[in-house]
């Protein structure tokens, strides 16, 4: 039976494992239009991330771009796994 | 106490922390989310290549009207809407990874699709001459019609992955295309220029102030 996540369940990490896992494997999305997207600060963004790589959901690639830091993230197989079945307890659950 | 006990069962699983109403609204927040994802990638680089190309449509297109042999233009204006594609794409892209450059392999593979059969359709060496006069101008308006039917069948291929917006305006120019190929001949171009251009000229703005 699907489990809820409890690192997921909150709404700002269910948020930003949304827009992740809306990607396709292996496709990494900037920071900058992460945050924008999901309309969290840039502290706010990065303490939550800490929170999912930390549990091995997500990557966290840093490079440079014409010198200029840039960050991208991308769900990891473990993330996809674990929010697949978030969403399939949320749907037994609405079915219940 | 049983009616508060029947309004319990209704709206929270007995096992769970999170209620029905919760849940639910947690399964709409992850299609809000996954759809807003996909439109702010869109409108990181697709508005600007949108606008640009139909620019691009409008000069181009509107040139092959009034100037005879304008083609020598269109290399030029692709070369240029090519260059700028890839700057545009490479710095200002939300997203990278592997897919990204299938985008590109499958935009190449298209373009070479289309040349290859405008080199097999076109009878070679009818560049002049009687035959020329009396089928040329039809060959050339048939040329026109399959470079933008194919490029507006990749629009609305791309349409079923990001929006369904891409895949109405691809249909909504081909149809338009077709139909000015069948009913405005003397007008084709000026209507693929304006009308085929100025429709994504609009789209690119349209996803600029409203997906970003």
């Amino acid at each position: 039976m699907a489990e809820i996540d409890p690192i997921i369940h909150a709404p700002a990490r269910l948020r930003i494992m949304s827009a992740l896992v809306a990607l396709q494997p292996r496709i990494q999305l900037d920071f900058r239009t992460l945050g924008n997207t999901l309309n969290l600060t840039d502290g706010n963004l990065g303490a939550h991330l800490q929170t999912l790589e930390e549990a091995g959901y997500i990557k966290v690639d840093k490079s440079f771009v014409d010198r200029k830091p840039r960050t991208h993230l991308s769900a990891t197989t473990r993330g996809r796994a674990r929010f697949e079945d978030h969403v399939a307890a949320l749907r037994e659950i609405c079915r219940v | 106490m049983m009616l508060c006990h029947a309004e319990y069962s209704m709206t929270t699983n007995p096992i769970s922390p999170i209620s029905r109403e919760e849940a639910r609204s947690a399964l709409e927040e992850i299609d809000r989310v996954g759809i807003q994802v996909r439109r702010s990638i869109a409108a990181g680089s697709m508005a600007s290549m949108l606008m640009l190309w139909g620019a691009i449509w409008i000069v181009g297109f509107s040139a092959e009207q009034f100037i005879a042999r304008a083609y020598r233009l269109w290399l030029v204006l692709d070369l240029v809407g090519l260059a700028v594609t890839f700057l545009l794409v490479s710095r200002r892209s939300p997203i990278k990874g592997p897919s990204y450059g299938r985008i590109w392999i499958s935009w190449l593979a298209l373009f070479g699709y289309a040349a290859f059969w405008c080199w097999l359709l076109v009878p070679q060496g009818m560049t002049h001459g009687p035959e020329w006069t009396a089928y040329g101008p039809v060959l050339e308006r048939k040329m026109a019609v399959l470079w933008v039917t194919v490029c507006m069948f990749a629009y609305v291929v791309m349409g079923l992955w990001l929006d369904r917006f891409l895949s109405w305006l691809g249909a909504i120019i081909t149809v338009a295309t077709l139909v000015a190929f069948q009913f405005a001949p003397g007008y084709f171009y000026l209507w693929i220029g304006i009308g085929g251009g100025g429709a994504l000229v609009a789209s690119g703005a349209f996803i600029w102030r409203y997906w970003r």
